[in-house]
């Protein structure tokens, strides 16, 4: 009877040491508006746009509910922040399980874990389905996602058919590495992806990224891209490479540079890509409010098109 | 007969002792050589010098409207290492509250980066980069992890809610796997 107490206040102690450790549940609700205006002398007109939504404007209104290792994350999101024709992007639910040894994630996702850096191939951002993530060892991200259809029934059977296989090593102090494949049912293609990150070297940015889409057709597409940069205090210079072997050949050369005073950052990249094609791109960022930026840039073209703008990204 | 036995164990013995003492003060004398670290909490401008400020992960998010939403702590850790170890960090930080400001390591910084990736265009998604590079290059890795001999630079981020009511106190402790240890205290005014 004695052992019995003891162990019933041994568990209560333990669960009182555990519920006094639980985070409170905590939501967070947080935006972004994108919007700015431009001036082409292709079209030799003014107009409203955002960077990121075109002729437009984006408003974003995000919602995290987080309660210990289960959540919920919301978006809600117009590309025309004129009209009130808001969609839903992310409605996720997802869970860490096995003291993070798992995730799990259901939804309409914004998950991003096995996506490659630059080119984001293999992003499920606004994907429908499931996606479990196993964590068997520090730095080692694998795991399937499951594309469900919510627009038609999809027999249970096809659902196997159209699951991508991916994962992400990041070998402390050496690179990150990511590989996916993408079976692909119709219309969806097959496709494998992966990149190289180097995070060895400090101050250097080194990536390189492939993409091979349709890998069952003869006339499938090979995308690589390579990426380098190098800061020097202020000052960080680099470039962009591109080759895509599909049909046509297409390849494009793009060399940086930059320089950073404080809050204020300027500079420009000189575009050169296959059939005859050049841009010439400079840039000025200055940076409100950490994370809210004014951008002004030019471009001009082989075509002989002038364009610059303004463009406004707040964060709340 | 046994009187030379008995002669032959004490010999043994002070052999032996004579080796045991000869090891362990040779392993007191090398352990200040093996492993040196020196903690500091940083302030504002030194933050900033950690890097240009729109690919520095140690300058807190904000917002136009909202203003500043976490509050980080941002110590800087300079290790000197002369043999491969195992380093162990634990941090203890409490606001005058008495509530608990976590640390972030490595992962867990860049997860919470990640809320902020903003922009698509070329010139912010290269600088996202970069700045999830910066933290996978300095940001104390995880509460264990192992260093070859080297001098190495690491920040520890503490992230709580702004404001963060001051004073807060705490400690870090520091071990490694030569039975090294430090404690040291931290406190924000």
């Amino acid at each position: 009877m004695k052992k019995l107490i003891v162990l019933l206040l041994t568990i209560a102690m333990v669960g009182a040491v555990y519920a006094e450790e639980a985070p409170a549940p905590v939501l967070k609700w947080s935006g972004l508006l994108n919007t700015g205006f431009q001036y082409d002398n292709g079209t030799d007109s003014l107009y409203l746009y955002g960077q990121n939504a075109g002729k437009a404007s984006r408003l974003r209104l995000n919602a995290d509910y987080t309660n210990g290792d289960f959540g919920v994350h919301f978006r809600l999101q117009t590309n025309d922040a004129t009209t009130t024709a808001f969609s839903i992007t992310h409605a996720v639910v997802w869970g860490n399980l096995f003291n993070n040894m798992a995730t799990f994630k259901a939804g309409l996702l914004n998950d991003a874990a096995w996506a490659t850096p630059y080119n984001s191939f293999g992003s499920l951002d606004g994907k429908t389905g499931v996606q479990i993530q196993v964590k068997p060892i520090k730095g080692l991200n694998v795991g399937v996602f499951m594309p469900l259809d919510t627009t038609k029934l999809v027999p249970a059977g096809n659902v196997p058919k159209d699951m991508t296989f991916a994962g992400k090593y990041s070998i402390s102090g050496i690179a990150d590495v990511v590989a996916g494949l993408n079976l692909g049912v119709a219309p969806v293609t097959t496709e494998v992806y992966g990149s190289v990150n180097v995070t060895a070297i400090e101050n250097l940015t080194a990536i390189v990224e492939a993409d091979l889409t349709d890998i069952s057709d003869i006339a499938n597409t090979l995308a690589l891209d390579e990426y380098a940069s190098y800061a020097m205090g202020n000052l960080a210079v680099g470039a962009y490479l591109e080759q895509v072997f599909g049909s046509p050949f297409g390849w494009t050369i793009a060399p940086e540079v930059s320089y950073t005073i404080d809050k204020a950052e300027v500079g420009g990249s000189f575009t050169i890509a296959s059939g005859s094609k050049w841009s010439i791109d400079p840039y000025a960022t200055y940076t409100l409010n950490e994370k809210s930026t004014v951008k002004g840039y030019a471009s001009y073209d082989d075509t002989s098109v002038f364009t610059f703008g303004v463009s406004l990204l707040f964060n709340f | 007969m046994r009187k030379a036995k008995n002669l032959r164990y004490a010999w043994i013995c002070a052999i032996s002792l004579i080796i045991l003492l000869t090891w362990s003060c040779a392993s007191v004398k090398d352990a200040p050589q093996q492993y040196e670290v020196n903690v500091k909490k940083l302030n504002a401008n030194e933050i900033q010098s950690i890097s240009n400020w729109p690919i520095n992960p140690y300058i807190e998010p904000g917002s136009i409207i909202r203003g500043k939403i976490d509050e980080f702590v941002v110590i800087r850790i300079e290790f000197k290492i002369e043999r491969e170890m195992l380093i162990s960090i634990f941090g203890d930080l409490k606001d005058n509250d008495g509530k608990y400001i976590p640390i972030y390591y490595s992962e867990e910084f860049l997860t919470y980066w990640d809320q902020f990736k903003g922009s698509n265009d070329r010139n912010s998604t290269q600088n996202f980069i970069k700045k999830q590079n910066l933290i996978k290059q300095t940001c104390i890795p995880g509460s264990q992890f192992k260093l070859r001999p080297g001098q190495y630079i690491y920040y520890l981020v503490f992230i709580g809610p702004y404001p963060i009511k001051k004073p807060a106190r705490g400690r870090i402790d520091i071990s490694t796997s030569f039975g090294e240890y430090d404690s040291i205290l931290i406190d924000i005014e």
